[in-house]
């Protein structure tokens, strides 16, 4: 039996299908269309290498910021319940996860059972997320990847005090135009520790407890990844696809649903 | 918070400040939330970044929400071995004064009991001179800023009483003590374009009034709980009266924080204040979420204005050193103060 | 600072809607007691309007002056706050007050209630009153807020203050202040206070008070018999309308309906789903959430420590001022607001999530409720090690629906129901 968990990102979508207890496959598409629309596309794409269909799949749970009104989904679920079934899925004994997507940003406490105990989330401001350092690598003119990897090289760190993304920007301006300009590696690692202040912050309001789990797009980001480790003090448990987490977590719940399903 | 009985006590009372920048406050920001006000939190932020790691305890006062909070937070998560509060009522009545001095007594006796020590009358006299000298030489540098040409700018002046809040008194007068006699000599003067006065939240940066002066207007003086109304009166020190009693007195009769009750006391004494130190205008730095001085910042204004003097009005977080739109906002200022002459 | 005439059409208009609303409840039988909480606000405000024609002094004031003094003296009091709450859900422009507000200096920090307030005084929606009372029992902003009223109104003004810390020097002072308010009052209408009126008055407080704590036994039943709302009605009932008949008559049948269904072993809703303890109070442009809650969700809100009468002490009407000082340490609002909170607001919110067998507990954080909020983690911290429960912060503003839409109230509502069902 085939179910499948999609989470409806803001920027991208992505679907994990299980055959019974196994990921048969996944996929994640970069889209703007309408949610339904992009519900089928990546499942499509998912299922392309397979002998099987959408209507094979018997229980489908979506999760994602534009959860609602998938109407092939039978069900919807908050992030925070999918990123816990996920990680504990693949590291049981990690308790807490920090999310970092492109817009979004949220910690979840997990219990021992492996459900979500609780959840914050960044309200009403980019600074914590993906667009953020999106905003600072268009400043630095240079490619995400490249800008990832800079602060590793770094030598020193620009002071980056501001978390509003339109003051940060302002000081990144004046880093750059500094004489001496601040070394571009510098700037870049002052970015991530700034922006791991956020993070981290938001972390420590709901209390960090046990193994760490960073999850999220951004978690593919080396160089903030480092810089979010030095701001907490801890080392970080990074899955192979930290995108996926979510919606493998919804997955799990899908064949759980639909197993209980008569 | 009357710091003498602490002093008399054998101990040494450090006053709490922030941070002297305007840091992210996320420790703080995990415990506390972001309508307490920044001091608070950068306070906060400080304890909990180890800053604080040599206080044996902590005294304050219930003079606020966001200091009460502070205390309750400090308690619960068990800082300091010591945290006591004090209760301060808002009117100065004669029933007023009896609950007051009920709680300067009950700080003495916690004090007493919980460190084992004994805070003798004798040595609370002692103490009591040693404050009201410290409170004598200020007002002898204040009064020295009351020249065309003081000796000393307003940023200097805070970063003395900075110094005050954290050292051991005694040294504190000794160095103030040298502080006033050079100064008195005559041989600095230094010179702005407008004579201002700062008034507001608590404010310790010297850096955002060294802004304020590089542009251009001297502070002359000022109306906080981190100046003035730190050291105004002096404690009644003559033998008859009980030294618990006269520091009550002194500290709940003392010029009035905004959170006292009636808030034209404190508007008479700015007033005041303005007349004897002739001041052309008004800097009002207002940390967001300092209620008491939000509620009265637009009745003082409209007080000073009919007297003609102009309020610039900051709305700012602690610790703010007065870069960007600040600096813009006071040259503006500044400006039109200029208008207001050349007519 | 010139006013605005009195336009008591905004006045008119809230008594117009709330005694529709009175009417339509009355219509169904299971909502008695909110027919008889909405004429209550009716007769309130009849009472308000008419003050100046019937030659009654008029005293506006702020929360947690206690009325029963201003009852026993037959003045007309005017609770502002209470004012303003029913003036964002029913009269159109409330954002006209806020301009008001801003334009007269008042910041934006400073909590949306005491903004709407002022901006209320400034634009004329209320009668100007006789003479303005307010105290600190809430908190700075309650403490500080009349100071411009006093001076937009031009009235004779009196300022209550009660010390932080339950003491028996702060009962002292606090009963002091209580009394020096009484001969405020009595300067002000010539007459003095009639003391057997007093103490008829303060016997009715002390039968609420009784029926506060009976309803709080009921309460602790399983399925609840409890309709969410029902706490905010009984909260204004308790600070507007202590000392009075209406107000027993109110509670009585709240009581009476909460008991029908504990005797039938019945719920209020058919399916009782989550188990919740409040903290705090919705924001007022959205209380329909507490039935929506309970109605779609099945979520009930069982205890609200932050409005509960605290155990231990009673009214004594033979000692009506000491009782009133006494009173203000242990009631409702000012009990567990103005006070230490490892001892009060800490300590009860555990106690009623045990004895309430509460699964999880939401917290409404207003944006200008800055004492509240700041023992949020506090209480986050002792409701889950304590009491094994998770809480819901819902950030919001009391009077301003735009700060958080009322949507997104009830997606995160929603999300915590999830991560309840889970704990299962």
């Amino acid at each position: 039996m085939l179910f499948a968990g999609l989470d409806m990102g803001s920027l991208t979508t992505k679907v994990v299908i299980m055959e019974d207890n196994e990921v048969l496959s996944w996929n994640m598409i970069n889209s703007a269309e309408e949610g339904e629309l992009r519900a089928r596309k990546v499942i499509a794409a998912a299922l392309e290498d397979t002998d099987f269909r959408l209507e094979d799949i018997v229980y489908i749970v979506v999760t994602g910021a534009g959860r609602k009104s998938i109407s092939l989904a039978h069900k919807q679920r908050a992030p925070g319940s999918c990123f816990a079934r996920g990680i504990n899925r693949l590291f049981p004994t990690v308790r807490t996860v920090i999310d970092v997507g492109a817009e979004t940003c949220t910690v979840v406490r997990i219990n021992e059972r492996g459900a979500a105990d609780d959840s914050i989330g960044n309200e009403r401001c980019a600074s914590g997320t993906g667009v953020f350092l999106e905003t600072m690598a268009k400043l630095m003119q240079m490619p995400l990847e490249e800008m990832a990897r800079a602060s590793l090289l770094a030598e020193g760190k620009a002071e980056i005090s501001n978390m509003c993304t339109i003051f940060a920007e302002q000081e990144v301006i004046s880093h750059v135009h500094r004489d001496p300009p601040t070394p571009k590696n510098d700037i870049i690692a002052g970015i991530h520790a700034s922006m791991a202040t956020q993070v981290g912050g938001l972390a420590k309001r709901i209390g960090i407890a046990g193994d760490v789990a960073f999850t999220g797009g951004v978690a593919r980001n080396i160089g903030f990844a480092r810089a979010l480790e030095e701001h907490l003090g801890i080392r970080l448990t990074i899955p192979d696809e930290p995108e996926l987490v979510a919606a493998l977590g919804a997955a799990c719940i899908a064949r759980e649903e639909g197993v209980r399903k008569p | 918070m009357p710091e003498e009985i602490i002093h008399a006590a054998g101990m040494v009372p450090i006053r709490l400040t922030g941070d002297s920048q305007e840091p992210a406050l996320e420790e703080a920001n995990a415990y506390m939330y972001i309508n307490t006000c920044s001091f608070v939190r950068s306070c906060l932020d400080l304890v909990l970044r180890n800053q604080y790691h040599f206080l044996d305890g902590f005294v304050s006062a219930a003079t606020c929400d966001c200091p009460r909070r502070l205390t309750d937070v400090w308690k619960h998560y068990d800082f300091t071995p010591f945290v006591h509060i004090v209760d301060v009522p808002r009117k100065m009545t004669k029933s007023a004064h009896d609950l007051y001095h009920n709680e300067v007594q009950g700080l003495k006796d916690r004090l007493e009991g919980f460190f084992d020590v004994e805070i003798t009358d004798e040595a609370l006299r002692q103490t009591i001179k040693v404050f009201n000298r410290t409170r004598e030489l200020l007002k002898e540098l204040y009064d020295l800023r009351k020249s065309d040409c003081p000796p000393i700018t307003g940023a200097e002046v805070l970063e003395v009483l900075n110094a005050g809040f954290k050292m051991p008194r005694e040294e504190f007068n000794g160095l103030l003590e040298r502080l006033v006699g050079e100064a008195s000599s005559g041989q600095r003067a230094v010179k702005g374009k407008f004579r201002l006065m700062i008034n507001g939240s608590p404010l310790n940066n010297p850096e955002f009034v060294k802004t304020i002066e590089d542009l251009g207007g001297l502070v002359v003086v000022d109306e906080l709980c981190t100046g003035v109304r730190h050291w105004w009166d002096l404690v009644d020190d003559s033998p008859e009266i009980d030294p618990v009693e006269a520091l009550s007195r002194r500290y709940l009769n003392n010029f009035p924080c905004p959170r006292m009750f009636p808030p034209e006391e404190r508007f008479n004494r700015a007033l005041q204040l303005v007349k004897d130190y002739r001041v052309d205008g008004v800097v009002s730095e207002v940390v967001r979420y300092c209620v008491h001085c939000a509620h009265d910042q637009p009745l003082l204004r409209r007080r000073l204005e009919i007297q003609g003097v102009p309020v610039l009005e900051l709305s700012i977080e602690y610790g703010a050193s007065g870069t960007g739109q600040i600096m813009t906002r006071v040259q503006a200022f500044l400006e039109m103060l200029e208008g207001r002459a050349r007519r | 600072m010139t006013l605005k005439v009195a336009d008591t059409t905004k006045l008119g208009e809230i008594i117009e809607v709330v005694d529709a609303v009175a009417q339509m409840q009355r219509q169904r039988h299971e909502r008695q007691p909110d027919a008889i909480n909405y004429e209550i606000v009716v007769g309130y405000f009849r009472r308000v309007q008419r003050a100046k024609e019937e030659g009654k002094l008029l005293v506006s004031h702020t929360p947690m002056i206690p009325p029963e003094i201003f009852y026993a003296m037959d003045i007309v009091p005017l609770q502002l706050e209470f004012a303003a709450t029913v003036a964002a859900q029913i009269v159109k422009g409330v954002e006209d007050c806020f301009s008001a507000a801003a334009a007269f200096g008042l910041a934006p920090e400073i909590c949306s209630a005491q903004r709407l307030i002022a901006g209320q005084a400034i634009q004329g929606w209320l009668p100007r009153p006789d003479a303005l009372v307010w105290s600190n029992q809430v908190c700075d902003n309650t403490a500080k807020g009349s100071n411009l009223l006093a001076e937009v109104y031009d009235c004779p003004r009196f300022f209550l203050d009660r010390s932080y810390q339950y003491s028996e020097r702060g009962v002292q002072y606090f009963t002091q202040q209580l009394q020096e308010l009484i001969c405020f009052l009595e300067d002000l209408t010539g007459r003095k206070m009639d003391w057997d009126r007093f103490a008829e008055v303060m016997e009715r407080s002390r039968r609420l008070q009784e029926l506060h704590r009976e309803i709080r036994e009921l309460r602790k039943a399983v399925p609840s018999p409890w309709r969410n709302l029902w706490f905010i009605h009984m909260m204004g009932t308790e600070m507007y309308m202590a000392g009075t008949a209406e107000a027993i008559a109110h509670l009585e049948a709240i009581r009476d309906a909460a008991r029908q269904k504990v005797e039938e072993g019945k719920g209020y809703v058919q399916e009782e789903k989550f188990r919740l303890l409040t903290i705090f109070v919705p924001p007022a442009c959205a209380w329909a959430l507490m039935g929506w809650m309970q109605g779609k969700h099945g979520a009930v809100c069982v205890a609200e420590p932050y409005f509960s009468y605290r155990d231990g002490e009673n009214i004594d009407p033979g000692k009506p001022l000491e009782s009133l000082a006494r009173k203000s340490f242990y009631c409702p609002i000012c009990g567990p607001m103005h006070g230490p909170a490892e001892e009060g607001i800490l300590r009860d919110a555990v106690r009623d999530a045990i004895d309430y067998r509460a699964e999880g507990a939401v917290c409404f954080a207003s944006i200008g409720c800055r004492q509240t909020d700041a023992c949020i983690r506090m209480l986050k911290d002792s409701l889950q090690e304590k009491a094994g429960i998770p809480t819901l912060v819902l950030d919001n503003d009391t009077y301003d629906p735009t700060y958080v839409p009322e949507d997104q109230l009830k997606d995160k509502l929603e999300e915590f129901f999830e991560l309840l069902e889970e704990r299962k």
